[in-house]
């Protein structure tokens, strides 16, 4: 380390003492502009030598001296065709450029610090644009990426502020263990996946993603699960710019259960009760003797025949969003910055219990952005880039567990376990109710009103420096960089809660007729509590330097790369003072790459990355990721430019690569085998003394290594008809190999903990189709279409398991995600049915089963129902992901809006609110479909009874293809409208310009076969008592000054 | 020149980088290691090595065996594990739900609550392996060293004995401590070739312990010759019994030699018990512990509560002095065993081993006759009345009298339910009790619970079991009234008055059938708690009548005032236990370990 100090230092040092290499020639004056104007900071520089540039101004003015003497320079802007042009003759140039329809010049980010033009990529990459992503209001980042970039998997399954950020996969999953999120880098600096949630939208200048092995193998052993590359803003010289915004939004879930009335619920409990042979009226007499139920149709007695609506009672309609953002941006020639402040408020869905108790125990977020984007040219050869960000994150959320032991509000009110007939909220006295009895769930409202909260602080800093020092004068073409990184993650909760025994709240007596607190002999409100948690901390440096080379000879193109960069992560493990209990993490590679291309036409592409990780043993602990890829630009060809016109560009490519996994999943290091000590307990003696035991750990695993992907990739870049019609095919083919399997097969006989080894294989193949079709009707009006579909599948190929008792319970030859469940085959209809059919080993008729339970099929055809009846019913990983998406400008006036869908899987519906009326439960509709001896024919729920089979018992032990649909569906995931003010308005209000806006998210779902209730990106298995997902109406305006 | 300068720094200045960088170094582990070698260098580790591998002998009598072994959740740790083995019999419920999945007979090989167990005893008896192979390296005297490996190979035999107690013959593993995955094809042994194989290790490693009088106070609960020798009884007896000894639950050849040590009824088998079972009675440094002076039957109480060492236990699970209230999961009996209104539990704390009526009726009278024999005195309406003095010092049934919670007074534990069928006190409801009884064995009842520490080793082998033992032995024997004899030890320390006869209520001219039932219930009243029914049952094959049907509560409801007696009993179910056999009378081996083995390792029948 001390080592790589002073290497930095001298570095810097180095730096500060080179000055210009002033050097006398002929100066070009002159101006850039375009059909309608002046354009500011276009670059103009010398051919000869790239080094020596600079930008127009704002009007479009700039002044070159030129160095060499074939006196050729270069104009570029973004946009626009960049045009060459000869000054030897001429001092001032008039240059007009022109739009860059085809869009032949656009950059595409390569990760590692590259990047390279649209037309010679040879890699599958995709990407989205900053004002793209800002069209959606969702406060995490990732989720304004599903339906945009082909090859994006996402599934949101929360909606909770500060918490809402969806799981991602590029092309879908290729391993049944470790790591499957893509690498995250943030302007070259990696970041944690979940950090991605909490950039700030109006930071980012675009997101790219590489798909393929020619892309990732840069990343070498951290490559395999893709790449997510997000640059940020940066300055542009001239005058200071300025930007406020504010967005005012309203949330609102994207779906509540409906509910039974009590009276319902009620009615269906006792015809559950008299089908168990039970005298409803003397077991609850509350309920069902004399004119008790009655009361509960009549609702004439809310205090002693409650009928609580919890969602209702609990929930807000709305609750509110804003974010406000700063951001300033300008420079010179030497000189460039971007600052930009941001303020994300989202409000929780409870209504303001504890607003009366002087704190706040709602969900709620509260989010800080900073970021500093600073670019300093010394000299005309020597760039740097001094870039510093922060976000600080407050999430809070009711302290609910404790009272409700262990589950959450959500989690009730999702498994419908709130009854609505037990107790009101408060008694006519003002006393909070709630109910002590056995089995049942004490009042909500008493606990957001007195559980106190817990809220975590999130501190995440991140300081990023890096040089590019042009070397022209060791050879044209060849520069050096350098960067340093840090991030720094800092966690801690403070927590101010009641103890559950504490809280004060009343059940009623009617035989006494008094009111009794829930906790015996509790008369007082127990004191509330401070307390504070520190949770991970986690510190990363990033060194990196290396070498880039591009030069054109004449119709050749070569450019290299060669870097060399290294990682260290320290982690302050959750609740101890000592970091060595986890171990550092640290990386080191290698990487090259060179390109190679003639007249933009045959392109070629090599790239090796030499990595090592830590996480394996010495001799095991580098390896080579090569990737090779070509392209082809047909459209290039004069045959092509000569007769099919319509086609404006056309390009196949094709690559081939080995990346790899480090992140096996194992945290701690597999290669060593070091013996551990267990707790204290083992006593001997007369006088008792206690030993500490030692145990023989896990077996080491000396060959432990990374997970290897062999990654094909085939693809197709097209544009039609003067570029209206852009077109991008891919096919991708992925073997995953030594995926981290326990050994199956080795007897238990042997005695040792076994590690995992390097065993499994997974094969997972797809295609991407993207298709554009943009075009301008008259002057004014533009419009676009875009469509993208991407198909992923994946097929477990080995995963060292014994063989079963039957072939259809293997792991083998399934998707990851695979669902093994009984397969159910209608209800019992008849008693000779009910006995004769096979039935669970602990099923007893007319006991724990009944008439119109649900029926499993016997797959075995032993006669009896157990677990190896449990077989492959299908995936719960989408195998499609789509997007469509829409739009069009008028004037000042802009629309767009997309579409999102998932397709091919299953979901889970079964819920606790289905689950059979009990006195602590509420019923749903669906219930009223139950089987009854008369609605044999036309039930689409089984009998009340409760019977095991029926899977209600939340174990999932007993869950089968009844409860299983296709989750299919299309979601009206955004949109958005806005209108820029004439400039002319604006100007009188002394500002540059105005636009409003108003955008959404989660707008809808538009096709679906899941019920109403349940969203279908949630949990994939039972409510775990998820928050609900928000949909978000928001309303900007923007000042441009 | 600058430019070169410049530049040639720069080159100096990135070579360095990569030297820097070179491999190695940055991604050496930054850890130390504690192999193998280092903790066999040192002595303590290694005495604590060979520590751990006691830590999982008490499963059988522990009253949370989920929390010894100290990795809970990967050793026997899920909540099926909580409470003690007793309830899986039809002796005690479990206050957790587990257990009822087994003795309602659907439990599969796949979720069986021993299952783990296969596992567990194999990294036990891997560890000895590994402690034997290696101690010879430690820096430890010659003679320690003698003793020490003597220990490992004591817990060896320990755990295959608890392997073939539970699945018949296992797999014998030999000495292997390679971290090579094994060759040997994997299949069981048999029963025949296992319990000889222990036999034989308990022998050799008796010539190396101390005995109970020269074994160090420091090393008390540590392995001595006598408990080799008891063990071996416990084995030989086992394997003389009917399900071993001529009554294989399988007809099937290629099983039976897994299940039984002889197929056809060997008598011979009784008499190698009789003799090993005589070995240990015959050693001069244990004694069964009798006072009928104090009050008839309080040897059995003082048994279990004067201290760890007594001179009838012969191999303890030791617990640490600790205060009785002060946690279920430490051993402590107490605090999980007593009702609420001594223990001051709260809500969703649950008791643990709640006795049945089932066990309740095999206690006898003080007379020493059985409930069911007419001449007895059992009263039905008044049940509770002079039974044998063992059965107020193993239940708390409803109005028992115990010591207060905080001060000496006596205080009466109230289990009934009012005129309105309300549960009273620490009446039937849940996590108080299942059963309307509650356990007080081996428990210290005679001081405030409040204040109480209790000086405790719980006793996996004590003497009245190699008593016992032989009484059975001879009788198998037909030495019948040498029989009657040795169980009356047992009777007469338990309390039960000699009768005018002196016979302590066995009639004269018993019949061997008649004796067998007087002993076989015998076991069941001397052992209740301590983990033996269990296996009692499955070695007699009288599981499939005593394992099956109800496990009964008995619930109390208070009479109108001025009635004869204050309380009615009735007797209801709990659960219906089913005893599947022959499957029941074994634990499955793992389904996913037999599918491991392409078809060798052998599933015991009906599972």
């Amino acid at each position: 380390m001390k080592k790589i100090i002073k290497t930095i230092i001298l570095f810097v040092v180095l730096i500060g003492c080179n000055s210009a290499f002033a050097q006398t020639g002929k100066i070009v004056t002159g101006t850039v502009s375009d059909d309608n104007g002046p354009i500011p900071a276009a670059t103009i520089f010398e051919k000869e030598f790239t080094s020596n540039g600079v930008s127009s101004d704002e009007k479009g003015r700039f002044s070159l001296k030129l160095r060499g003497n074939q006196g050729i320079i270069v104009v570029k802007s973004v946009g626009y065709l960049s045009q060459e042009i000869n000054v030897a003759s001429k001092s001032t140039i008039s240059v007009v450029l022109k739009d860059d329809a085809k869009g032949l010049e656009d950059v595409v980010v390569l990760g590692v610090g590259q990047s390279a033009k649209k037309i010679t990529v040879t890699g599958a990459v995709s990407s989205i644009s900053g004002e793209k992503i800002r069209q959606s209001p969702s406060a995490s980042l990732q989720n304004s990426l599903a339906g945009r970039l082909p090859g994006f998997f996402s599934q949101q399954r929360s909606g909770q502020p500060g918490n809402d950020g969806a799981a991602f996969q590029i092309r879908g999953i290729s391993t049944y263990a470790g790591g499957t999120t893509p690498l995250v880098i943030v302007d070259d600096v990696e970041v944690s996946a979940d950090q991605i949630s909490s950039i700030d939208n109006n930071e980012v200048e675009s997101v790219t993603i590489l798909k393929d092995a020619s892309t990732t193998a840069v990343y070498g052993i951290r490559g395999a699960n893709g790449v997510v590359i997000i640059t940020t803003r940066r300055g542009q010289s001239g005058k200071p710019a300025l930007n406020i915004k504010n967005e005012s939004g309203i949330q609102m879930p994207t779906q509540r259960p409906v509910v039974n009335s009590g009276f319902t619920t009620l009615s269906l409990f006792r015809e559950r009760l008299a089908g168990l042979y039970n005298n409803p009226a003397t077991l609850y007499p509350n309920f069902f003797s004399g004119d008790n139920l009655q009361h509960y149709l009549t609702n004439d007695d809310p205090y002693n025949h409650p009928n609580v609506n919890w969602w209702d009672e609990v929930i807000k309609k709305v609750s509110l969003q804003n974010k406000i953002n700063f951001d300033i941006s300008g420079g010179t020639e030497k000189v460039k910055y971007f600052v930009n402040l941001g303020y994300l408020y989202q409000g929780g869905l409870f209504k303001d219990f504890s607003e009366g108790q002087g704190y706040n125990s709602n969900y709620l977020y509260n989010r800080y952005n900073f970021r500093s984007n600073v670019d300093i040219t010394p000299n005309k050869n020597l760039k740097i880039k001094i870039d510093l960000s922060g976000k600080f994150g407050v999430t809070n959320e009711p302290n609910d567990k404790p009272w409700n032991n262990g589950g959450t509000i959500f989690q009730y009110l999702w498994n419908g376990e709130l009854s609505s007939f037990l107790y009101p909220i408060y008694w006519p006295n003002g006393l909070i109710a709630s109910s002590a009895a056995t089995g049942t769930k004490p009042n909500p409202v008493a606990n957001l009103m007195y559980s106190g909260y817990n809220r975590s602080y999130n501190n995440n800093i991140a300081a990023a420096t890096s040089a590019n020092q042009l070397l022209d004068v060791v050879t044209p073409g060849l520069s050096a960089n350098f960067l340093v990184s840090y991030t720094g993650d800092y966690n801690f909760t403070r927590n101010l809660t009641r103890a559950s025994s504490e809280i004060l709240a009343y059940s009623y007596d009617p035989v006494t007729q008094k009111y009794n607190p829930t906790t015996p002999n509790l008369y007082r409100m127990g004191v509330l509590s401070r307390s504070t948690t520190f949770s991970t901390t986690k510190r990363t440096t990033t060194i990196r330097g290396g070498l880039n080379y591009n030069r054109s000879f004449g119709d050749h193109n070569v450019a290299a790369v060669a870097l060399i960069n290294q990682t260290r992560t320290n982690i302050l493990p959750v609740g101890t003072t000592t970091v060595t209990l986890i171990d550092p993490y640290n990386i080191q590679g290698f990487t090259g790459k060179a390109t190679y291309a003639y007249k933009q036409k045959y392109l070629l592409d090599l790239t090796a990355a030499y990595n090592g990780s830590d996480r394996f043993s010495e001799n095991n602990r580098f390896a080579w990721f090569p990737a090779a890829s070509i392209g082809w630009n047909i459209s290039e060809e004069q045959f092509v430019k000569d007769n099919l016109k319509f086609i404006s560009f056309l390009k196949i490519r094709a690559s081939y690569g080995i990346t790899g996994n480090d992140n096996i999943g194992v945290s701690s290091l597999v290669y060593q085998k070091s013996y551990s000590t267990g707790s204290s307990g083992i006593v001997f003696g007369e006088t008792p003394q206690s030993y500490t035991g030692i145990v023989e750990p896990t077996l080491s695993n000396q060959n432990v290594k990374w997970m290897t992907v062999n990654d094909l990739d085939v693809g197709l870049d097209a544009k039609f008809f003067d570029s209206k019609l852009s077109v991008t095919l891919d096919y991708f083919n992925k073997k995953t190999k030594d995926i981290f399997t326990t050994p199956g097969l080795v007897p238990a006989s042997f005695g040792a903990t076994l590690p995992p080894y390097n065993l499994g294989r997974v094969h997972n193949t797809g295609y991407e189709v993207d298709i554009t079709y943009r075009d301008r009707i008259g002057a004014n009006f533009e419009f676009f279409v875009n469509g993208n579909v991407t198909y992923a599948k994946n097929k477990v190929l080995y995963r060292d398991e014994p063989a079963y008792l039957y072939d259809g319970l293997a792991l083998t030859g399934k998707p990851v995600g695979a669902v093994f469940q009984y397969t159910a085959d209608g209800y019992y209809e008849s008693l000779s049915d009910l006995y004769n059919s096979p039935r669970l080993a602990a099923s007893v008729p007319l006991s724990t089963i009944q008439l119109g339970s649900i029926k499993y099929k016997d797959l075995t055809g032993d006669g009896i129902i157990d677990a190896n009846d449990k077989q492959y019913i299908g995936n719960n990983n989408p195998n499609y992901t789509g997007g469509l998406s829409f739009g069009f400008s008028y004037k000042g006036f802009d629309v767009s809006t997309l579409f999102q869908g998932s397709f091919d899987y299953i979901i889970n519906m079964n819920r606790g609110a289905l689950a059979y009326a009990r006195p602590d439960r509420v019923s749903v509709p669906w219930n009223l479909g139950r089987w009854t001896p008369v609605t044999a024919g036309s039930a689409s729920f089984p009998e009340l009874s409760g019977s095991v089979q029926n899977g209600f018992d939340g174990s999932g032990n007993y869950w089968s293809t009844f409860w299983y649909v296709q989750g299919d569906f299309i979601r009206w995931k955004n949109f958005e409208v806005g209108y820029r003010i004439p400039s002319s308005f604006a100007k009188k209000l002394h500002v540059n310009n105005i636009r409003v806006y108003a955008n959404g998210y989660n707008m809808g779902v538009v096709y679906t076969k899941i019920p109403s209730f349940i969203d279908p990106e949630s949990a994939l298995t039972a409510a775990a008592g998820e928050y609900p997902q928000q949909r978000v109406l928001n309303f900007g305006i923007q000042f441009g000054l | 020149m600058k430019t070169k300068i410049f530049t040639i720094a720069l080159s100096l200045s990135v070579v360095m980088l990569l030297f820097s960088c070179k491999k190695g170094g940055f991604l050496d582990s930054q850890v130390e290691v504690l192999s193998e070698e280092n903790v066999f260098a040192d002595s303590t580790m290694t005495f604590n090595f060979l520590n751990n591998i006691y830590w999982n002998t008490g499963l059988d009598i522990h009253p949370y065996r989920n929390t010894i072994g100290g990795f809970t959740g990967t050793g026997p740790g899920s909540s099926d594990w909580n409470d003690s083995f007793e309830t899986l019999s039809s002796n005690a419920t479990s206050g957790f739900s587990g257990q009822d999945a087994f003795l309602k007979g659907t439990s599969t090989s796949s979720n069986h609550p021993l299952l783990v167990m296969w596992t567990l005893m194999y990294k036990k008896i891997r560890a000895a392996n590994k402690f034997m192979a290696n101690v010879p390296n430690s820096p430890i005297s010659a003679s320690r060293k003698k003793v020490l490996v003597a220990e490992a190979r004591f817990l060896r035999a320990f755990y295959y004995q608890m392997l073939v107690r539970y699945y018949g013959g296992v797999q014998l593993v030999g000495n292997d401590v390679s971290d090579d995955f094994p060759t040997y094809d994997y299949k069981r042994d048999t029963y025949k070739d296992c319990v000889d194989y222990i036999a034989a290790e308990y022998d050799k490693a008796a010539v190396d312990l101390p005995d109970a009088t020269t074994l160090e106070a420091i090393n008390y609960g540590r392995a001595t010759s006598g408990a080799c020798k008891a063990y071996k009884a416990r084995l030989l007896v086992t394997a003389a019994s009917t399900l071993f000894n001529g009554s294989p639950v399988s007809s099937d050849a290629a099983v039976r030699p897994l299940i039984c040590y002889s197929a056809n009824y060997d008598p011979t088998l009784w008499q190698k018990a009789a003799d090993a079972c005589k070995a240990v009675m015959d050693l001069p440094e244990y004694a069964l512990i009798v006072d009928n002076a104090t009050k008839a039957g309080d040897g059995f109480f003082k048994l279990f509560t004067s201290g760890r060492k007594t001179s009838e236990y012969i191999f303890v699970y030791n617990l640490a002095l600790a205060a009785a209230s002060a946690s279920d999961t430490n051993g402590g009996l107490e605090r999980p065993f007593f009702p609420w209104s001594i223990t001051g539990r709260g809500a969703g704390e649950t008791t643990s081993m709640n006795p049945s009526q089932n066990v309740v009726d095999a206690f006898g009278m003080a007379n020493g006759k059985l409930i069911s024999d007419a001449s007895s005195g059992y009263n039905v309406l008044d049940p509770y009345k002079n039974r044998d003095p063992r059965f107020y010092n193993s239940i708390i049934y409803n109005q028992a009298t115990m010591t207060s919670r905080s001060t000496t007074a006596l205080t009466t534990i109230n289990i009934y339910t009012d005129a309105n069928n309300n549960p009273v006190g620490d009446g039937i409801q849940p996590y108080h009790t299942k059963t309307g009884y509650y356990t007080r064995k081996m428990c210290n009842d005679r001081l405030p619970f409040a204040s109480l520490t209790v000086a405790r080793a719980l006793p996996m082998m004590r003497l009245a079991e190699m008593v016992l033992g032989y009484a059975e032995a001879l009788n198998e024997l037909g030495r019948i009234e040498e029989a009657v004899i040795e169980v009356n030890k047992i009777r007469s320390r338990g309390g039960i008055t000699a009768g005018s006869d002196n016979r302590y209520g066995i009639q004269v001219g018993v019949t061997q059938d008649q004796l067998r039932t007087i002993i076989r219930n015998e076991y069941r009243v001397e052992f209740y708690g301590e983990g033996h029914w269990y296996y009692d049952t499955r070695r007699w094959k009288t599981a499939e009548i005593t394992e099956k049907g109800s496990l009964l509560l008995a619930k109390a409801r208070q009479n109108a005032t001025g009635s004869s007696y204050p309380f009615a009993y009735t007797y209801e179910n709990v659960l219906s236990m089913n005893f599947l056999a022959p499957a029941m009378y074994f634990v499955p081996i793992p389904l996913s370990e037999v599918l491991k083995s392409k078809g060798l390792l052998m599933q015991n029948p009906g599972w």
